[in-house]
């Protein structure tokens, strides 16, 4: 059956007919969450979809931890604990080394510590490539650091998450009991 | 549906006396900006300065991480007029282009200092990140990208891409 377009008055079998396909972005924001006022301990993403290919979360970062000038933020995949393993390499201004973890929740960011000059957040490229896949292990990969015109890092990282469950939810969280700082901020997307 | 990954605008080099390139009347409806340059400076010496809404005083500071294949090494710059990006050695050459992405994340906030943090690279010679501080609690509406002491690479390109949400 023909059908007429209302638009130029061409006929044709498509429904698409007189306009452009729909195109769907390839970069696709998901979800934002930015600290109120005294801060929070976690910050949770929860019943991400599985309808992208790689996740990306882009942030600032600041933490109340007195004492700290380079505090670190773990992200939990799953609510796992454990099954990670990170490597990377960093830059402190004045030496370049390498570091590795594992057993512990793997690293979203470093963030700006309580000792850190006000009003300096930490910024954080956090990707999670092929979270929904069910028959590999997921790795993931970080850009991340600060400066305060005195101290700073930057760091490149890489982790790998030992499971093939598919990433559902991600949770963002201190090592120990510091709160991440008001206007920390951070914004999830999925890419295709 | 709108998109999230969206380009602003792009400039280019087209003779080999340009000293910087500029994004002005920034839209603050976006979360996040990335600028991706494509190019270097001409002297070898120097790499390119990035620079916010024409603030020339001593508020940037940067601290870098580079690589050559045989040392890794880390320097700082503070009280700088410019975030400085590459530093000696990041001059690049019409062959071999050097490619510096930069994020400016929540770059509209008007309560927090803007944090960058992004890549320069030159193929085949240099890796390396940097992350940089610029002191103010302005909403960033200007960029200048400059190359230091010189003028870039004709052909040198840089893009401001916007992320929403």
């Amino acid at each position: 059956m023909a059908i007429r377009s209302l638009k130029n008055g061409t006929f044709s079998r498509s429904l698409l007919i007189g306009n452009t396909a729909y195109d769907p972005p390839d970069f696709n924001h998901i979800s934002t969450v930015t600290v109120g006022s005294g801060g929070t301990s976690t910050i949770t993403f929860s019943s991400i979809p599985s309808t992208y290919t790689d996740l990306q979360i882009i942030g600032i970062a600041r933490t109340d931890r007195a004492g700290t000038t380079t505090d670190t933020l773990f992200v939990k995949i799953n609510s796992d604990n454990t099954n990670y393993y990170t490597h990377g390499l960093y830059g402190t201004g004045s030496s370049a080394g390498a570091y590795a973890d594992s057993g512990n929740p793997t690293y979203f960011s470093v963030a700006a510590g309580a000792s850190v000059a006000s009003n300096v957040f930490s910024s954080t490229v956090w990707e999670l490539l092929d979270y929904s896949s069910t028959n590999k292990y997921k790795t993931i990969r970080v850009l991340h650091g600060y400066d305060d015109n005195s101290v700073g890092t930057i760091r490149l990282t890489s982790s790998l998450w030992a499971s093939t469950s598919a990433v559902t939810s991600l949770t963002i969280q201190g090592t120990s009991s510091q709160n991440i700082a008001q206007y920390s901020a951070f914004s999830l997307y999925g890419i295709n | 549906m709108a998109l999230t990954y969206v380009p602003l605008a792009t400039t280019s080099v087209s003779n080999g006396t340009t000293n910087y390139m500029e994004f002005s009347g920034i839209s603050s409806s976006y979360t996040n900006l990335i600028m991706v340059v494509q190019g270097g400076n001409q002297n070898a010496s120097y790499g390119l300065g990035l620079r916010f809404n024409s603030d020339s005083n001593s508020n940037y500071s940067v601290t870098q991480l580079t690589g050559n294949g045989t040392t890794s090494a880390s320097a700082r710059e503070t009280s700088q007029p410019q975030i400085i990006i590459g530093g000696n050695g990041f001059g690049g050459s019409n062959l071999v282009t050097d490619i510096t992405r930069i994020y400016i994340n929540n770059y509209s906030n008007t309560t927090t200092y803007k944090t960058t943090i992004g890549r320069n690279d030159i193929p085949g010679s240099v890796v390396g990140t940097t992350a940089g501080l610029w002191r103010s609690t302005a909403a960033i509406a200007t960029i200048r990208i400059t190359a230091q002491s010189s003028y870039f690479v004709n052909g040198s390109t840089a893009t401001l891409y916007g992320i929403a949400g």
